[in-house]
C-alpha cells in the first residue's frame, strides 16, 4: 500500500528513481489508482492557465511608482 | 546588503507584480482592493528590503508580505465580509470564453470555486504558481507534511467534483437522446451562470442580502 501523500510526490516527479518505480508498479496493479493520477495530471495541466490574463495585464502606474520612488532615493 | 543591490532587487519586484496581482485577485476576489493590497505590499517590501535574504526565493518572500497585509486588513480595521453577487465585482481567475479551450477552464474554475477555502489555497499555490512544498508551508505557515496531505486531499476533491460533472453529463447526453424535441445543450445552462463567489472583503463594507 502507497501513501497519497507519496503519489503526490510521484506525480510532481519529486521522488528518486526507485520510489518512482515503486509507485509506477503500484500503478500499474490498481487502475482505480492510476486513473486518479491521470485525472490530476490532466488537472495540473489546466490549472497552469487559470488566471494567465491577470499576469498580461498592463501593471497599475501607481503600483510601479512605488518602486520608482524607492529607487530615486537609493540613488541620493 | 549593499545600495546597487537593492536597486537590483527593486527592479526583480517589478517583474512580481503581475503574479502578486493575481494572488491578491484570487485572496480578495475583487479588482480594485486587489491592487489596494498590492499596493500595501509592495510599501511594506520596500521598507523591509534589508531583511531579504539574498539568494532566497523573492516571490515567496513577496507572497507572505501579502499575505500578511490581507490577513491584517481583515483583523484591524475590522473590514465586513460582505457578500455582493452582482455582476461587475465578478472577477473569475479565469479569462473570458474566447476560445475553445477556454470553456473547459472556466468549467474547472466552476468547480475550484466550489472546493474549501484551505483546498483552493493549496492549489492556487502550487498547481497554479508553481511553488515547492517548502516554499507553500513558508507562505502558509504550515509544516511541510500538512502540505503534502493538503494537497492530496485537494486535488482528490478536484478529480471528485470533475468525475460529478462528468456523469452529470453522460445522465443529460441520455435524456436528450430519449427526448424527441431538440434539447438544449447539456452545457448551456451552467456554463452561463458565474461561479458561486466567495464572501468577499471590502473596505468599509455594507453588510448586503
Amino acid at each position: 500500500m502507497i501513501s497519497d501523500d507519496k503519489i503526490m510526490l510521484y506525480i510532481d516527479g519529486l521522488l528518486n528513481e526507485l520510489e518512482t518505480a515503486e509507485v509506477a508498479a503500484y500503478l500499474l496493479e490498481n487502475p482505480e489508482k492510476s486513473r486518479e493520477v491521470a485525472r490530476i495530471r490532466e488537472q495540473n495541466e489546466a490549472l497552469k492557465a487559470m488566471g494567465k490574463e491577470i499576469l498580461e495585464e498592463p501593471i497599475p502606474e501607481n503600483l510601479l511608482n512605488i518602486i520608482n520612488s524607492a529607487k530615486l532615493k537609493g540613488h541620493n | 546588503m549593499k545600495k546597487s543591490e537593492h536597486q537590483k532587487t527593486l527592479d526583480n519586484m517589478v517583474s512580481e507584480i503581475p503574479r502578486l496581482r493575481r494572488f491578491a485577485r484570487y485572496l480578495a476576489k475583487d479588482s480594485n482592493y486587489a491592487d489596494d493590497l498590492v499596493q500595501d505590499c509592495l510599501v511594506r517590501a520596500v521598507e523591509k528590503i534589508h531583511t531579504w535574504q539574498e539568494g532566497t526565493n523573492l516571490r515567496a518572500w513577496l507572497f507572505v508580505i501579502l499575505k500578511n497585509v490581507f490577513l491584517n486588513n481583515l483583523r484591524i480595521s475590522k473590514r465586513e465580509i460582505i457578500t455582493d453577487f452582482s455582476e461587475e465585482n465578478e472577477i473569475p481567475l479565469t479569462a473570458p470564453a474566447a476560445q475553445e479551450s477556454s470553456i473547459a477552464l472556466k468549467e474547472l474554475n466552476r468547480q475550484f470555486q466550489k472546493l474549501s477555502h484551505d483546498h483552493q489555497e493549496i492549489l492556487f499555490l502550487i498547481a497554479v504558481e508553481g511553488f515547492k512544498y517548502d516554499e507553500a508551508a513558508e507562505i502558509l505557515k504550515l509544516p511541510i507534511g500538512t502540505i503534502r496531505s493538503r494537497l492530496a486531499r485537494a486535488r482528490q476533491a478536484l478529480v471528485n467534483l470533475s468525475d460529478e460533472q462528468d456523469s452529470l453529463d453522460e445522465k443529460n447526453q441520455e435524456q436528450a437522446f430519449r427526448v424527441p424535441v431538440p434539447a438544449l445543450k447539456p452545457h448551456t445552462s451552467t456554463l452561463s451562470m458565474p461561479p458561486q463567489p466567495e464572501p468577499k472583503v471590502k473596505k468599509r463594507g455594507v453588510r448586503f442580502q
